[in-house]
């Protein structure tokens, strides 16, 4: 994949009014996306555990830096991806300016009963071999 | 062997984009399915609650890193034992308002709790007089230094600030 489309898209449930210290932007390629697929299957299905990791959103999208490991953590093993926290559904996202800082979300995981370590794992890898084909692609 | 390792990290990335771009609908179908379905979260007692939460836990979390204070020391200053401070932190357990100025009190902290109209911004500031007059909202002197400015919604902000340029340009209104 040589030269991919990139792009970086809102979700629709972030007010724009909430992004005073980053905005929040899902990352598409060539006008697919999985994290956008992902959370719509999520606000369906888990209705309060989408609640909750917009909340996280929302603290991420409203502070410019995060503390504490309740909302935001750094993935094991990957510094440079982090995951927004809801109860059991986690939002993979990295940290880029372009233009503004940006919050880009790579990846989705559910945490829960028969998952094990190696597909968190895989999606956090994945997670950052879209960061750097970010980088590559649009310099940000 | 470097050139087969490079070739190796390009297929092992590129299986990985094919996985991540498998069996996805074009964003532009899913947003309109989301769009359909868009809830405004400010609206849903459960969020603010939970957002309010999440806010004063990361302010606490700030202050204590800005002055290099433990919560096991904050504890002791309150009196109280450190799992009411690590309640506050890590968002569990009975928040109350009375906790929250018990916490923001024994830091030495001020704190707002202001209902507005939705759509109006209310934002605590640091002095900023020059952008008081600038953009023609109201202040009022607040407690240390602080500056409390209330916003109105921006269609109103943007016809103000006509006013004012039309003003600063020579344009008087008829009164």
């Amino acid at each position: 994949m040589t030269h991919a489309l990139i792009e970086f898209v809102p979700i629709p449930d972030v007010k724009p009014e909430w992004e005073t210290a980053h905005e929040i932007r899902f990352l598409s390629i060539n006008g697919v996306s999985r994290v956008i697929e992902n959370l719509q299957k999520f606000k369906k299905a888990w209705p309060d555990d989408y609640r909750d990791l917009l909340v996280s959103i929302k603290i991420v999208a409203e502070n410019p830096q995060v503390r504490g490991s309740k909302r935001v953590k750094r993935c094991k093993g990957c510094e440079s991806i982090l995951e927004m926290k809801g109860k059991a559904l986690r939002l993979f996202f990295f940290y880029a300016k372009n233009g503004t800082d940006i919050v880009v979300c790579t990846g989705t995981y559910r945490k829960g009963k028969g998952l094990d370590k190696k597909q968190q794992q895989n999606a956090i890898a994945a997670a950052e071999k879209l960061r750097t084909l970010c980088r590559r692609e649009t310099g940000v | 062997m470097a050139k087969d390792r490079a070739v190796s990290k390009e297929a092992a990335s590129n299986t990985v984009l094919e996985n991540w771009l498998q069996g996805v609908r074009p964003y532009e179908e899913v947003l309109k399915e989301l769009e359909a379905t868009k809830t405004d979260y400010d609206k849903d007692p459960e969020f603010v609650f939970r957002f309010i939460r999440a806010q004063i836990a990361q302010d606490v979390h700030r202050i204590l890193e800005e002055r290099g204070i433990k919560p096991a020391e904050l504890a002791r200053q309150m009196g109280v034992d450190r799992q009411w401070v690590n309640n506050i932190l890590n968002e569990s357990g009975n928040l109350t308002i009375k906790s929250v100025a018990r916490v923001t009190c024994a830091l030495g902290c001020a704190i707002g709790f202001r209902i507005a109209e939705s759509g109006e911004h209310i934002a605590v500031l640091p002095f900023h007089k020059e952008l008081a007059q600038v953009s023609g909202v109201e202040y009022t002197q607040d407690f240390q230094g602080l500056e409390e400015i209330r916003i109105p919604p921006p269609n109103i902000v943007a016809d103000i600030q006509s006013e004012t340029e039309g003003r600063a340009n020579g344009e008087l209104s008829a009164a």
